[in-house]
């Protein structure tokens, strides 16, 4: 049980003093959190369970330089995206054979529909719709999952995504407008 | 606007992102052009199917898991003798890791040894004991400021107290000495003086498998686990909570009750703390095969060094997977 009267702040100068429960307490407040983002930009449960380990043990050893300029959680998560990237990377390298060509930023996407363009999707409301969502978002190349995620899921803006990803700004809202098109056309 | 600037502009409109004097002949556009409205609405649709998928929970265990290595990774920090004292009661749950975790490095070097029947040894020419040190409550305690005072001015303890050599064991080996550099101690050599330590005592035939089903009680009932230290001496240590109440009593009142539901629960082969190896108390069909005093699961004693910090400390006696000889493994087929 989480007692979320206590501020990150206070857990966190306990953990710098090697306080293990009180980061246990910042565990428990946003493993599930977390673990739904890593889940959604990596697309593999397994990947994304030990992930979110691997996150948080990085955390651990790494809450010395927790500045608090961002909130804990951003700063997990930033971690969280560094650890997605560089683990695809690693990936990547081993089975070139598997490697999904990833479109950079840069151009700026046509954003004439095509003619004939099938009908948008509708809202999301059944369980069917969500599923569908969710195999078309596996399916997109990662570099614009990360992205679609961390806005439409995460929330966050995109300087923000500019920052955790490592990248431009202009290559985020490039990626992003990529990515959405794309999914809307597989969800058509 | 043209429709061409206007569709460039939409999903920064949307985003929230997008400079307000853009935002407002954006706007002027999109009411006077039904196909960038329509453009406007597919891309809100698409966003908010995004949004409104389904939350995917962390898998059970992920914060065991973590605990568990964050608590190993403890021990090999230099200098946190000091900072236990420094920091009292707050340090208490490390001190355990970090005992226990000692035990299960040296337990490393001598795998072939039993779980339960230990061998004594011998240091120092004189001085005999068990090199499977007190844990579990004691070091609880011996993370508590007033105890540590205690065993330095070398004041009387109270009979509830565990041994004072015992303890000074502890406190040593809280400070990083090796086991060998630990000071002598009489009366260390019974098995059962380490038992009475913990809280509860759980004997089972698969250490491993008792471990997970008994976090998983635990953690049914909203205790949280906040250290699992697998090895041959398995150790649960587990955070109680009971905020509305004065602390102290309530964590006592809440522990018993845990270790009541422990006992009932008939899953779990219960030992009275500081009893000989065979006083089962129950089994899961409340008797126990193979041994000569199967007893009815209440009362249970509660262990004579029972924390009242609100720490449950578990002990489970049984031989891990990798010390299991081929008859045990056989036996349990």
């Amino acid at each position: 049980m989480v007692n979320d009267a206590v501020d990150d702040a206070v857990l966190i100068q306990r953990c710098r003093r090697g306080d293990t429960v009180a980061f246990g307490t910042l565990v428990q407040r946003y493993q599930d959190d977390l673990f739904n983002g890593i889940y959604r930009m990596v697309g593999d449960y397994q990947d994304a369970a030990d992930i979110a380990q691997d996150v948080f043990l990085k955390a651990y050893r790494a809450v010395d330089g927790f500045r608090g300029n961002a909130s804990f959680y951003t700063w997990l998560y930033r971690i969280a995206v560094n650890t997605c990237i560089s683990r695809r990377r690693s990936l990547a390298a081993r089975k070139a054979h598997l490697h999904v060509p990833l479109a950079m930023g840069g151009d700026e996407p046509d954003c004439d529909p095509p003619a004939g363009d099938p009908q948008p999707p509708q809202a999301a409301q059944t369980r069917e719709e969500y599923a569908r969502i969710e195999e078309a978002l596996g399916k997109l190349p990662e570099d614009y999952r990360i992205v679609v995620v961390l806005r439409d899921i995460e929330g966050y803006n995109y300087a923000e995504i500019a920052a955790m990803v490592g990248c431009s700004h202009g290559t985020v809202k490039s990626r992003l407008f990529r990515g959405r098109e794309i999914l809307r056309k597989m969800l058509a | 606007m043209e429709c061409r600037d206007a569709k460039q502009q939409i999903m920064e409109y949307l985003d929230g992102e997008l400079p307000s004097e853009q935002n407002a002949r954006l706007e002027e556009h999109l009411a006077g052009c039904d196909a960038c409205t329509r453009k406007l609405a597919q891309q809100r649709r698409l966003i908010d199917g995004i949004k409104t998928l389904p939350r995917v929970p962390a898998p059970a265990g992920l914060a065991q898991r973590v605990n568990a290595t964050i608590g190993h990774e403890t021990v090999r920090r230099p200098g946190w003798g000091g900072w236990v004292r420094r920091y009292g009661a707050m340090a208490a749950s490390i001190a355990i890791v970090v005992v226990a975790a000692t035990l299960w490095l040296k337990d490393k070097e001598a795998p072939q040894r039993s779980a339960v029947t230990a061998p004594t040894r011998r240091l120092k020419g004189q001085t005999t004991y068990t090199d499977e040190a007190p844990t579990g409550t004691d070091a609880i305690r011996t993370a508590e400021e007033e105890f540590l005072d205690d065993l330095e001015a070398e004041q009387p303890l109270a009979e509830s107290r565990p041994p004072a050599k015992e303890m000074k064991q502890t406190k040593a080996l809280a400070k990083g000495k090796a086991f060998d550099e630990l000071p002598e101690a009489e009366g260390l050599d019974d098995d059962a003086t380490d038992r009475r330590l913990f809280d509860v005592v759980v004997e089972a035939d698969s250490a491993e498998q008792c471990l997970d089903d008994l976090v998983a009680f635990l953690e049914e009932r909203g205790v949280d686990v906040i250290a699992r230290i697998s090895s041959r001496r398995s150790v649960i240590l587990a955070q109680i909570h009971e905020p509305d109440r004065a602390p102290d009593r309530a964590a006592a009142d809440v522990r018993s009750g845990i270790i009541a539901q422990i006992a009932a629960s008939g899953k779990f082969r219960l030992v009275r703390p500081g009893a000989p190896h065979d006083a089962v108390v129950a089994d899961a069909e409340g008797k126990a095969p193979g041994r000569a005093r199967p007893q009815p699961p209440a009362p249970l004693e509660t262990g004579a060094a029972a924390s009242s910090r609100g720490v449950l400390a578990i002990l489970v006696v049984g031989p891990a997977a990798s010390d299991r000889s081929p008859a045990a493994e056989a036996q349990t087929k």
